[in-house]
């Protein structure tokens, strides 16, 4: 189906709402893009996809990389949003990711003009063409280096990109997950007579499913106590000049965090998921061991896209955890 | 807004972990003392709004809260009080999981008169347990959800017990419900029983208007965009009205009510608080003193309601029986625990003006609250002025004004309306309008405002909360009407059917001045 068949499909379902057989209004603030590589991924998606578009008002269009043959498809949904029915265009097409001008072209014609476009990159690599342009369009970009065949290339490719752009708002959902393990490590050292171990930490472990959230994580840990890169073992240097080493400790399905643990001065400080619990919290010193239990945040997928990219924008976090990230994991 | 932080350790020894993390922790940790613990608040709004921050990450990580109230309660039955209120009427859910498990350890209940000082010494118990044993570093938010009469009594029996600020070794704030005083000598006397107890930038009055979305909004939309302020002004402004309308009747607060009235209970806050929010000038920061100082000198720019034209300035009304969505309803006289002959007032309509540089004394500032009305409605209208010459008007069209809603409740968002052309080969005119929804607009889940106030009165942001000056202030406004009011028994209540406009004198005096009231 050409653009212009699009197009004109598009002006039909708008008529259709005209004359009262499409009950709501028409969301047409903005464009939600979600671009898929692999077969079958926006298939799970696109529900999410979709009570995106009803619940930000947008025009959805779902690029499928791995459709193969299928033809484009045009429908209008509806549903509830702020107690009014809100009904939504969804356009998908299936592209060839080597052909990514003449996607772009696509993605240009049929976003609704004037008004801002979201990206939703789900699973592709970060290093294409196809990803520079598409983001060219974008308003701002959720990406995820975990669902990426080689997270640690994935990260070094994210820090080219936010080095090439500094301001370009572009989330890597690997970073969202481990904000409430951030504050979980916080935690472990808000009491007074405990932040003082910070300057002698020797060693972070974390356990994920993928690299990319253990070694964001390590990062940040690492930026906010002024580490530098130690090579050329992945590891940090403590502006002291001590070592800290970092490790990732394959557990859980990608995306998933389960634990870290730091170890300073002769005391073991971890925080790792625990049934019933939630996320225990726990510091074991000359075979002391103290602990309690903190409530895990859970956020759906779904939540955490949608906030990266409707919500609030900025953390200055990210790109510094970013920079140290790609540093540790180059050298 | 975006608040970040750092945890400064007692010796001065911050945890830099901390350090550009989103504001979620930002409340120190503390004991919330309820007050009122078994009332209809504590169940049907603040313990919901506890729970729900916890669920958001948005509580202390080290709280604890202990319920006070009269009920015989045990720490465990307060537990299953709580959970059934949240259930109820949080919409979030049944609670349960590890986060209600430790959500309800937290809670412990203290049973007592307000005036028992062993319940004060029982209080200090729970206070020293949590320090102990949820690290809350003896901090305590006080929250008073109780009938007024015994606010001064509790500030009071919190001293003696030391359990005030000059006491305890964390802070500790004192948060009020309204009203302040039932006129403007006892509140000045509350005030200064309260004021010896608690400094004064320990004291949150509660508004919970305020903590709601659209009135904050109201300062976004004046001091954010380019396009309001310049108009808002005598020169572009017609009117203001500003409308607090129920469908509801007294319920079960008949015994309550009927001691205050609406003036009192909804006008002397609520609505001019409110009515500030639209008059002030610009704050010259976001800082909690320089956004009351502005709502401070609106009051003292109110032009005083002068006694021999009193009537032409304020409105009062009782509703009769009448019918509301279908439903015959009783009088207010007919209500549990109200007199027969009440002649407390169910609706109140004042018009204020505000002499000042913005105002010119020139914009009348409509605003009105009552019971039993024809539909729930809180909105903010403005009216602008007409355009100076009809360029279309011969062709006969009913030119509207342009307005600006701001919608509080039950919708939230902001509607404005503007003329255009109705399509065809005349030119005619017809009104239109833009309208922004909450929660559609953002796509997000609006908040209760009491969720926003909690969390501000833990993290010791005061800037939804009333500053005594202006709390003062307002019942100078409001006080030549309700000395009046009071000496002066109506001759026609009940004035107004259930479910309808509101009583006829209320139009009369907006049609003295060529206006109407927006319809409910």
């Amino acid at each position: 189906m050409s653009v212009e068949t699009i197009v004109a499909e598009l002006h039909r379902l708008r008529e259709t709402q005209s004359e009262g057989r499409v009950m709501g209004a028409t969301a047409s603030t903005s464009t939600l893009v979600v671009c898929a590589a692999g077969a079958g991924e926006l298939a799970v998606l696109s529900e999410s996809a979709r009570r995106m578009a009803i619940a930000h008002g947008a025009r959805l269009l779902l690029l499928d990389a791995g459709a193969g043959g299928s033809a484009a498809r045009v429908c209008a949904f509806c549903g509830r949003a702020g107690g009014e029915t809100v009904c939504c265009e969804e356009i998908a097409l299936p592209i060839d990711a080597g052909r990514p001008a003449s996607v772009i072209a696509d993605v240009e014609e049929l976003a609704l003009p004037g008004l801002p476009c979201y990206l939703w990159w789900v699973g592709g690599e970060l290093d294409g063409a196809l990803l520079r342009g598409l983001g060219a369009l974008a308003r701002r970009i959720v990406v995820d280096t975990s669902r990426c065949s080689d997270p640690a290339a994935s990260l070094v490719a994210l820090d080219a990109i936010l080095s090439r752009q500094p301001h370009a708002q572009l989330w890597d959902l690997a970073w969202l997950r481990v904000a409430p393990w951030r504050e979980m490590a916080a935690r472990l050292f808000d009491d007074p007579t405990r932040a003082g171990a910070l300057t002698h930490i020797e060693a972070i472990e974390v356990e994920s499913g993928s690299l990319a959230e253990a070694a964001l994580l390590a990062a940040w840990i690492g930026v906010q106590l002024n580490y530098e890169i130690s090579e050329p073992a992945r590891s940090f240097r403590t502006g002291s000049g001590a070592t800290v080493t970092f490790s990732h400790l394959s557990g859980g399905a990608p995306g998933e965090v389960r634990m870290v643990r730091l170890h300073a001065a002769g005391a073991t400080y971890s925080a790792h998921v625990e049934g019933d619990c939630g996320v225990r919290l726990s510091v074991e010193s000359e075979g002391e061991r103290r602990s309690r239990c903190e409530p895990m945040l859970e956020r759906s997928l779904e939540d955490v896209v949608a906030g990266a990219l409707f919500g609030l924008g900025g953390d200055p976090g990210f790109s510094r955890a970013l920079g140290l990230t790609a540093r540790l994991l180059r050298a | 807004m975006s608040i970040t932080t750092t945890v400064t350790t007692s010796d001065g020894q911050s945890n830099p972990l901390r350090a550009g993390l989103q504001s979620h922790r930002i409340a120190d940790p503390c004991t919330i003392v309820l007050f009122g613990a078994t009332g209809d608040l504590t169940k049907r709004m603040l313990m919901p709004a506890l729970y729900s921050l916890r669920l958001q990450d948005l509580l202390p990580s080290d709280f604890a809260i202990v319920g006070y109230s009269r009920s015989p309660w045990s720490d465990d039955q307060f537990r299953e009080a709580m959970k059934e209120g949240i259930a109820q009427f949080a919409q979030l859910g049944h609670p349960q999981g590890p986060v209600w498990d430790d959500f309800a350890r937290r809670l412990s209940y203290v049973s007592g008169d307000f005036d028992d000082v062993e319940c004060y010494r029982q209080l200090q118990h729970h206070l020293e347990t949590d320090l102990t044993e949820f690290n809350t570093h003896g901090n305590a938010l006080y929250y008073l959800a109780t009938p007024p009469v015994v606010f001064g009594e509790i500030v009071r029996h919190l001293d003696l017990a030391k359990l005030g600020p000059k006491d305890t070794r964390g802070w500790c704030r004192l948060v009020i419900e309204k009203p302040f005083g039932t006129d403007l000598t006892s509140a000045r006397a509350l005030q200064r029983e309260i004021e010896k107890v608690f400094p004064e930038k320990q004291i949150y009055r509660i508004d919970h208007y305020l903590g709601k979305e659209p009135v904050q909004d109201l300062m976004a939309l004046r001091f954010s965009n380019v396009i309001f302020e310049p108009l808002w002004n005598y020169r572009y402004i017609k009117s203001v009205q500003i409308t607090a309308a129920e469908t509801v009747g007294v319920e079960q607060r008949g015994g309550y009510y009927e001691r205050a009235g609406a003036l009192r209970d909804m006008l002397q806050n609520h609505v001019i608080n409110l009515m500030t929010l639209v008059a002030m000038e610009p704050p010259v920061s976001s800082d909690a003193d320089a956004l009351r100082d502005e709502k401070f000198k609106v009051l003292r720019a109110v032009r005083p309601i002068p006694s021999d034209r009193l009537d032409h300035h304020a409105v009062r009304g009782q509703y009769a029986r009448g019918e509301i969505a279908g439903a015959a309803v009783a009088a207010y006289r007919e209500e549990p625990d109200v007199d027969v002959e009440s002649s407390t007032e169910t609706y109140a309509a004042l018009k204020l003006i505000v002499d000042n540089w913005r105002w010119g004394g020139q914009v009348p500032f409509y605003l009105r609250s009552g019971k039993r009305l024809k539909r729930k409605n809180s909105e903010i209208a403005i009216a602008f002025r007409s355009v100076p010459h009809r360029l279309f008007g011969e062709l006969g069209d009913q030119f509207e004004t342009n307005s600006l809603v701001v919608k509080i409740q039950p919708e939230e968002g902001i509607s404005l309306s503007f003329n255009a052309k109705y399509p065809g080969q005349a030119m005619h005119i017809r009104s239109v309008s833009m309208d922004f929804a909450y929660g559609q607009g953002f796509g997000v889940k609006i908040a209760p405002a009491y969720e926003r106030l909690l969390a501000d009165a833990m993290r010791d942001d005061a800037t939804l909360f009333t500053r005594w000056d202006a709390v003062e202030a307002a019942w100078e406004v409001v006080m030549p009407v309700l000395e009046r009011w009071q000496s002066e028994r109506p001759a026609d209540f009940p004035n107004y059917a259930a479910g309808s406009q509101g009583p006829p004198a209320a139009d009369a005096l907006l049609a003295a001045d060529g206006d109407s009231w927006r319809q409910l």
